[in-house]
């Protein structure tokens, strides 16, 4: 289990953002005395950070450079601050990511995985794919393979069916997909989601995957 | 600064030397023991009255040479520092004195409003980045309660969170425009990341009002400042956003010119009515989408024409009631990039 420093002052703000990546596997660590981070660092040598600027006694800046002292550790800059001058000052100081609040909790985890993903599990295997009933999603190329056939996919349907798979038995509503389809700048629009969907079930019957997407009147799509 | 104004100040000098010349005439006249001609008595005052002639045209000129470039910097309302009258007398010195003092003054109470300003400004500033965080909790409470399976409300949440952001967003760029330190920066932008990025931070409302939209090819390189570039067009798209019905069009596609790239924003909304398309970039005008919808500041406009005017580019609008509004913004290339430095 991969752990998160969450350097944050806002109580309502960490424990909010502990439980959203608790859901996807990661053990977020909340720090409680910011007179010294360096040391709850060192104490829990966490996989990531994620690093507010405005924080009592010294800045997140400071602390950045502390850790990247003795550490090479991802870590995520996470402010409200978002003039140009802040973001060159956070990568100088040896941040990854910026990321300005207000944000949602994709956009957050999708970069932690991102991070994770190169920084420590570049090249293993099981990181790269997703199965479900039998059926892999292959990561690195976009394809899915389903007994031994391989189905190759458009980018918006890799995405929709990466998030139907990642979230196995549970709704996605529509205005879910069409989120993270935005996010990753298709601007689709509600016609073409219903369009893509349809075209990906019949692709995936072709494999052999029949009713591998159901829908939900009015609420959205989920893999059963 | 005509010789009669002169005279007309100087009456009581010519006053009193017609009275001495009177005094002496009527002494020489009444005087028994003298017996001059009266011809000789008039050749006298002719000749002293040429002389205060020419001594009375003399200091006309030199008084007008001191005062004429004050005089008509007052006229045209210029600036009055440069041409103080120079001189030693009692005037001059009192002319030079009242405006250094005037000067003072204002300086410093310019510099005590504008130390008020920037006390507001800086208060904004932290305030917008205070209320940031709250806004961030929701965003995230938003997700659960998502997760918990009510979609219609965590949706309903979002779309009035990203509202609050956007108000918020415009409250920092209205302080900054009226901030006496532009912050402006100037640099290369890539008009297509520009304008995904406002796509994306609005998205909410686009994807709840069910908005088609259609980009066409926007990779077109602008120099101007980033911050404030992505306010204008975000007003735009917001404005838009708001004024189509559900499953409106957005249209938004880039051209480029010799002079300019252009960037179009065009929607198929309720338009805007002929008698105010004039006025929607005045301070606090609403017109009467503004009043339909009852959720404009008037504001939103009005900052982005200042900011086009400090930073050299161009909005345009056009439109039909019922069919269109149409935005065309002129980014100016960088070789009359160089106005800029006029403001």
């Amino acid at each position: 289990m991969y752990k998160i420093l969450i350097v944050e002052d806002d109580k309502a703000l960490c424990n909010n953002i502990k439980e959203g990546i608790s859901k996807w596997g990661f053990d977020g660590i909340i720090i409680e005395k910011f007179d010294d981070i360096l040391q709850e660092f060192a104490k829990h040598n966490p996989h990531l950070v994620i690093m507010d600027i405005n924080l009592p006694y010294y800045d997140g800046f400071y602390w950045c450079r502390k850790i990247r002292d003795i550490s090479k550790v991802p870590i995520i800059f996470l402010s409200s601050r978002d003039t140009n001058m802040d973001i060159v000052m956070a990568v100088s100081m040896g941040g990854d990511d910026y990321v300005t609040k207000p944000f949602s909790m994709d956009i957050l985890l999708a970069k932690i995985q991102a991070l994770i993903r190169r920084t420590y599990t570049y090249g293993q295997e099981d990181f790269q794919l997703i199965e479900c009933d039998g059926a892999i999603l292959d990561l690195k190329d976009g394809t899915i393979t389903y007994n031994g056939e391989k189905l190759e996919l458009t980018k918006n349907e890799f995405k929709i069916l990466q998030l139907l798979m990642r979230n196995k038995g549970k709704i996605v509503p529509r205005d879910k997909i069409m989120r993270v389809l935005w996010e990753s700048e298709y601007f689709i629009s509600e016609n073409t989601l219903t369009v893509n969907v349809n075209r990906l079930r019949k692709k995936l019957e072709d494999i052999g995957l029949k009713d591998f997407i159901v829908t939900k009147k009015s609420q959205g799509y989920m893999i059963p | 600064m005509s010789l009669f104004k002169y005279i007309k100040d100087s009456k009581r000098p010519i006053l009193f030397f017609f009275l001495t010349i009177l005094t002496i005439d009527l002494i020489l006249i009444t005087s028994t023991d003298l017996d001059k001609s009266l011809l000789d008595i008039l050749y006298m005052n002719l000749l002293l009255l040429s002389i205060s002639v020419i001594f009375l045209v003399i200091s006309y000129i030199k008084w007008r040479n001191t005062y004429k470039d004050l005089k008509k910097a007052l006229d045209f309302e210029k600036n009055i520092d440069s041409v103080s009258p120079k001189g030693n007398k009692l005037e001059q010195m009192l002319i030079r004195d009242v405006i250094n003092i005037k000067n003072r003054e204002k300086l410093k109470e310019t510099n005590e409003l504008k130390d008020n300003l920037e006390e507001i400004n800086d208060y904004i500033v932290k305030w917008v980045h205070e209320i940031k965080i709250p806004l961030s909790v929701c965003e995230l409470i938003s997700d659960r309660i998502e997760e918990k399976g009510d979609y219609d409300l965590s949706k309903e949440l979002r779309q009035e969170l990203e509202r609050i952001n956007f108000l918020v967003n415009q409250v920092i760029h209205i302080s900054r425009a009226s901030s006496y330190s532009h912050d402006l920066v100037v640099e290369e932008v890539n008009l297509s990341t520009l304008v995904k990025s406002v796509i994306k931070n609005n998205m909410n409302s686009l994807i709840a009002k069910k908005i088609e939209l259609e980009i066409g090819n926007l990779d077109f390189k602008i120099f101007s400042d980033r911050k404030w570039v992505y306010y204008v067009i975000e007003q735009i798209i917001n404005n838009a956003c708001k004024y189509v019905d559900v499953n409106g069009k957005i249209e938004i596609k880039g051209q480029e010119t010799d002079e300019c790239v252009v960037l179009f924003i065009k929607d198929n909304g309720i338009g805007i009515p002929a008698k105010d398309i004039d006025r929607i970039f005045d301070r606090g005008f609403t017109g009467e989408n503004g009043r339909k919808k009852g959720k404009s500041t008037g504001m939103g406009l009005y900052i982005c024409k200042k900011i086009a005017d400090k930073l050299n580019f161009n909005i345009e609008v056009s439109s039909q009631v019922g069919k269109y509004t149409e935005f065309k913004i002129y980014f100016y290339k960088l070789s009359d990039y160089l106005r800029v430095t006029k403001m």
